[in-house]
């Protein structure tokens, strides 16, 4: 599947999470999100931080709820007072705020998930391979990075050894210096080698219109446009005052798709896009649209939910419930690509 | 095809010229080999002609190139890569991608071409070099001759008519070298593709070579022709020929066939036959029954190094098994073998990177196994196969204390100084020690580790990347350390090295002695590690030049 | 000549437009909830904020790093970044392997060198891209990048400003040896880690806090937000960012001068000049070739 449906789709997900603040969509949403990273595709990567996705959400939406509950002293079910003057502390621990602060967390787990089962659907080499030509040296510069971090691991090892054999010992953090200043040497000292062999293959950056005059008004006009809109959103609260702020971006990337087309650069391998990243770009944008679209089937008013004063049950829209499935659509198509 | 007219070249922040006053010209389909000296130029000649000099590297150059009709000094690099393509020394710093697919497309990319030629031209460079196989590969997962067949192929995409090489081989082992210099062989003849690489070991490569320039100290150019001719004039250290030279022979043999020619017509009227009847009955008797045991010479003391029964594996994949060796102080054992032998293995396991996990080691006569590596390293000195892995400080005579440091020593049991003229580095004691050609750094290496003044010296594949003089005094710096009563062990793939400084020879294979013995019986008797010498004359008892009675 | 000082105001003022956005953009939370309630506008429904924010932030490190790019437009500086870049992105596994005080982090150091010695722009694609190459690797990509991207990237483009203050320190001291360069960087080092951490945590607050309504009660002023601000990054990340703090001063204090010392040696061969020189003879001589 096109990476550029991933990208629909998470920006799909994003949104619907940021729609609402009723906490049972959210967990509908959530829910739907721990069923595809069961059945996405995994991509193996080193994670900095292994772990398991239901412990992880219960500590975070846990966490936001103390927080909250511990900083906000609105609403009207009081469980009990914290005595005091603790700035921001002290003051009554209410269910209102707990609910508002685990709607919180449950957005936040969103947010999370909605990212780890991105990054796992997309090798390192897809993600690069999508950044514009007119980003080209620093597609390469990432690039030569990712490549050589292998190689940094094993030399620090060799040096390590190098410097055991001087009896070198690891006592204090000083002596950690025995070990970097080769490591960096070498490394810079293999950088110039690179260098000469990018050149003798014709590897020479262009050097065009990159910095022109011309560039610069465009990209700085596509920023006044975004600015503007912003803040006329934030002044008249209209809403629709956002869709200025998205035609500066618009500008903004339009303007690097013109500047990469006119390098004179190949791909060698371009992703395809195939009937089925249609079907599922539209399912996820149809899905998406419930949210935001009134439409005489759903109730959008239960979307917007407010603890405060006093909390109450919230309100179920099943329709929009039962579209939020639609967000599993990618795995669906990766499970059938994949047999 | 590749002319060159009064070229003259100095670096930037250089007093003395690399070049003086090239002139040569190259005919398309040669094949030629650049030689000369550390430091005489080969590689800026090199350069010279895809316009890395001076593009690449600045500085001021003088004279007039011509490259296929092209001006290396007008046009960039980048136009002149689809005439030359350019192949490095070292593999693994060539490569901007990890894949072999990816990096050799990327340079079509770079150069716009449609992806159906580049598909096309993928295909073809890829079964030109049989290299469909690792079409998918990662290129790190590719031992270092497939990466240099990776880098050629990515430079043939271009389909330039001429491809240099520097030093293409040296960080090879033997096997991989043949095969890299068969694959440019055929290249050459089939292709009619014009070769030039530069190369210290000389003797892969004088059977394939039409031309050789020669560039001498300070980069003049002190012959040009076919090797023939060249090294007629030119002394160089390639066993063949040194010995063709003491046998005053009209011709300079090339290969060891045509050598083998040459003997027999020169034995036929020559005095050769006749004096050495007496030496070859007289001198080495070879024992057939008496290849495992340990040879020649029975010194008093007891060993320096013992090892008894070891065994090392990792993660469960054998690597040495029941390993017994024992090496004397003032003896030098050279342990060969093929790649994956379990050669560096031991070594490591003596100097206790590794914990074997039978047997036991003993350093005079103590127990090794509880140790740490920096205790251990005080009794022996250990060169690892990438001494540069070790150098970091500002100047050489710091490296040395720097060890001293690490030990704890404040009172050195050699002064620095002295060790500096040991090592033939007396005057470059406040150099940056990375400035220094390889050979140099070598010795400073050496030093960090000799500062404690060992009992024995280890040392991994210490010839890769030397030329011929560095070798001779890497060899004179052993003997030396020998003479002073130290235990040296070494692991080489370079046999004419090794016939000069061994005492002892022992053989691995797949982590087992397989054989001992004397250089004589090796090297003359036991393929792969016959010398060039004794596979000229088989039964003469010759392993080196030096063995050869100067024919008055 | 006309068209050069063009050049180099329509660049700087890129420059300020992309850093003026990106501070607007973490400042967020201080004034607009004042603004929506002045005009009633509820902010129970949607959480649209946090992602303006990150498309702002997003938008400037874009930008910025297309601009430096035209700096970049030879093969050293880009295989010596991509070096550089994979150095400091193996570094950033320390920070999990070793369980340093709160947030430790061994990166700052070297993007801080780079910008020093390199100059600013190299200083901020040395944040940059550290950061989304250690993301990329470790699977960590999310909203927080473009915000991270955008500060390390500050960190690394504010320390030739440095310079100018070392300077003037070797002049009264009459010193010119590394000792003032290490103390100066290491103590800018400690300033930016607190305050990396603070513009994160100022990032991260509408996330956690939720819509403004939290920790904004109608009749507040920006003060009073400030004064709450500071309360929670009290109470949140305060310990964390004394850990980073305390990280860069001793990885530069130890580290910096070897480092600056090696790094300068590699400057040195950036610069160079290519002359041809004039051919004494006739060139016509040169016809027969081949």
């Amino acid at each position: 599947m096109n990476s550029f449906t991933w990208i629909i789709w998470l920006i799909t997900i994003l949104a619907a999470l940021s729609a609402t603040r009723n906490p049972l969509h959210i967990l509908i949403i959530l829910l739907t999100l721990g069923v595809m990273s069961r059945l996405a595709k995994k991509d193996q990567k080193d994670t900095l931080v292994p772990f398991s996705i239901f412990p992880f959400f219960l500590i975070l939406v846990f966490t936001a709820s103390a927080f909250n509950a511990l900083t906000s002293h609105f609403g009207s079910t009081i469980f009990f007072t914290i005595p005091g003057e603790i700035p921001l502390i002290s003051g009554s621990v209410t269910l209102e705020a707990v609910i508002y602060g685990a709607t919180n967390g449950f957005v936040l787990s969103g947010i999370f998930f909605s990212f780890t089962i991105f990054n796992q659907s997309l090798s390192v080499k897809t993600i690069i391979r999508m950044i514009p030509k007119a980003f080209y040296p620093l597609a390469l510069i990432i690039s030569i990075a990712i490549n050589f971090l292998p190689a940094i691991k094993r030399r620090l090892e060799e040096i390590r050894q190098a410097q055991a054999i001087r009896g070198h010992q690891l006592h204090h953090i000083k002596d950690y210096i025995s070990l970097f200043m080769p490591l960096l040497i070498d490394s810079l000292e293999r950088s110039m080698l690179l260098a000469e062999a990018m050149t003798a293959r014709g590897f020479i950056p262009h050097s065009q219109q990159q910095s022109s005059l011309k560039s610069r008004l465009i990209i700085f006009s596509g920023l006044l446009v975004f600015v503007s809109g912003w803040l006329i959103q934030l002044i008249n609260g209209n809403n629709y005052a956002l869709g200025i702020s998205l035609a500066g971006v618009a500008i903004i990337i339009f303007w690097f798709w013109w500047i990469s087309k006119n390098i004179p650069q190949s791909v060698y391998k371009r992703e395809e896009w195939h009937v089925q990243d249609w079907v599922v770009s539209g399912i996820v944008l149809s899905a998406l649209c419930l949210y935001f679209v009134p439409l005489p089937f759903t109730n959008l008013e239960i979307l917007s939910y407010d603890p405060y004063p006093t909390a109450l049950l919230p309100d179920f829209d099943a329709i929009i419930g039962c579209a939020s499935f639609c967000f599993l659509a990618p795995a669906f198509y990766q499970k059938r690509t994949s047999r | 095809m590749i002319n060159f007219q009064n070229v003259g070249f100095t670096y930037p922040n250089s007093s003395k010229p690399a070049l003086r006053n090239i002139s040569f010209t190259l005919n398309r389909g040669e094949m030629v080999l650049v030689t000369g000296v550390s430091g005489s130029g080969k590689s800026t000649l090199l350069r010279c002609i895809n316009g890395l000099v001076p593009h690449f590297s600045g500085g001021m150059i003088s004279g007039k190139i011509m490259v296929d009709g092209h001006d290396p000094v007008k046009e960039s690099p980048k136009a002149l890569c689809q005439v030359v393509g350019f192949v490095f020394q070292d593999p693994e710093s060539q490569f901007v991608m990890d894949q072999v697919e990816a990096e050799i497309a990327f340079v079509l990319e770079n150069f716009a071409l449609p992806p159906e030629e580049i598909q096309k031209r993928l295909d073809s460079v890829l079964s030109l070099l049989k290299l469909e196989n690792f079409r998918g590969r990662p290129i790190t997962s590719l031992s270092g001759g497939e990466q240099q067949r990776i880098a050629i192929a990515s430079v043939l995409t271009l389909k330039p008519s001429i491809l240099i090489l520097d030093e293409p081989t040296s960080q090879l082992d033997p096997a991989s070298a043949e095969n890299l210099l068969q694959v440019l062989k055929d290249l050459n003849k089939n292709n009619n593709l014009t070769i030039i690489l530069s190369e210290h070991r000389l003797e892969r490569v004088i059977p394939y070579a039409d031309r050789v320039i020669h560039l001498g100290q300070q980069g003049f150019l002190k012959a040009l022709g076919h090797p023939r001719d060249v090294f007629q004039k030119i002394g160089v250290e390639v066993p063949l020929i040194e010995m063709a030279k003491k046998l005053k022979w009209e011709s300079v043999p090339l290969s060891v066939e045509e050598a083998r020619n040459y003997a027999r017509e020169y034995r036929a009227n020559s005095k050769i036959g006749i004096e050495n009847q007496a030496s070859i009955n007289g001198k080495n008797h070879i024992d057939p029954h008496n290849d495992s045991k340990p040879a020649v010479k029975t010194l008093k003391n007891p060993p320096f190094i013992q090892v008894t029964d070891l065994g090392f594996s990792y993660n469960g994949v054998p690597a040495l098994l029941d390993v017994n060796l024992d090496i004397q102080p003032g003896e030098t054992v050279v342990l060969m073998g093929e790649n994956g032998a379990g050669k560096s293995t031991l070594l490591r396991c003596i100097v206790g990177l590794l914990k074997p996990q039978q047997g036991k080691i003993f350093l005079n006569g103590e127990d090794i196994c509880r140790k740490s590596v920096a205790g251990i390293c005080k009794s022996i000195a250990y060169l690892p196969q990438d001494p540069n892995m070790m150098l970091f400080a500002d100047h050489v005579e710091d490296e040395l204390k720097i060890t001293l440091q690490n030990h704890r020593l404040d009172n050195a049991p050699i002064s620095p100084q002295k060790l500096l003229f040991q090592l033939g580095l007396a005057g470059k004691a406040h150099r940056y020690p990375r400035d220094l050609s390889t050979g140099e750094r070598q010795r400073v290496a050496l030093g960090a580790v000799l500062v404690t003044q060992p009992g024995a010296i280890l040392l991994d594949e210490p010839t890769r990347g030397l030329d011929y003089a560095a070798k001779k005094g890497l060899k004179d710096l052993l003997k030396d350390q020998q003479s002073e009563g130290k235990a040296i062990l070494l692991i080489t793939h370079d046999v004419e090295f090794a016939a000069q400084i061994a005492d002892r020879v022992i053989i691995l294979d797949t982590g087992k002695i397989i054989k001992q013995g004397s250089p004589k019986e090796i090297f003359s008797s036991f393929p792969p590690f016959i010398t060039q010498i004794s596979q000229v004359f088989p039964d003469s008892g010759w392993i080196t030049p030096q063995d050869i009675e100067e024919i008055r | 000549m006309y068209k050069t000082i063009l050049n180099t105001i329509s660049k700087w003022a890129l420059y300020t437009l992309c850093t003026g956005l990106g501070i607007f953009a973490f400042m967020q939370p201080f004034f607009t909830p004042g603004i929506k309630q002045s005009l009633g506008y509820s902010q129970i429904r949607t959480n649209e904020m946090p992602w303006m924010v990150t498309v702002a932030l997003s938008l400037c490190v874009f930008v910025i790093v297309y601009e430096i790019q035209t700096q970049a437009v030879n093969t050293r500086i880009i295989a010596l970044m991509g070096m550089l870049v994979a150095i400091n992105a193996s570094l950033r596994f320390l920070e999990v392997a070793i369980p340093g005080p709160g947030g430790f982090s061994p990166i700052f150091f070297l993007i801080i060198m780079v910008g020093y010695v390199f100059g600013g722009h190299f200083g901020f694609l040395m944040g940059a891209l550290t950061l989304i190459v250690s993301s990329l690797i470790t699977g960590g990509v999310g909203p927080w990048l473009p915000g991270q991207m955008f500060t390390a990237g500050w960190v690394g483009m504010s320390t030739p400003l440095m310079k100018v203050f070392i300077n003037g320190l070797q002049k009264i001291f009459n010193k010119s040896n590394g000792t003032i360069e290490v103390i100066s960087l290491a103590i800018f080092g400690a300033f930016w880690g607190l305050f990396y951490g603070a513009i994160m945590n100022l990032w991260a607050w509408p996330f956690i806090a939720g819509p403004s309504d939290q920790y904004w009660s109608p009749g507040i002023s920006a003060n009073d937000t400030l004064a709450r601000y500071a309360t929670y990054y009290m109470i949140t990340s305060f310990a964390w960012d004394l850990g980073r703090s305390l990280g860069n001063v001793i990885f530069i204090s130890i580290f910096g001068a070897p480092v600056l010392r090696t790094l300068r040696r590699f400057k040195d061969r950036f610069s160079f000049t290519h002359l041809v020189e004039e051919l004494p003879f006739n060139t016509d001589q040169f016809n027969l070739l081949d």
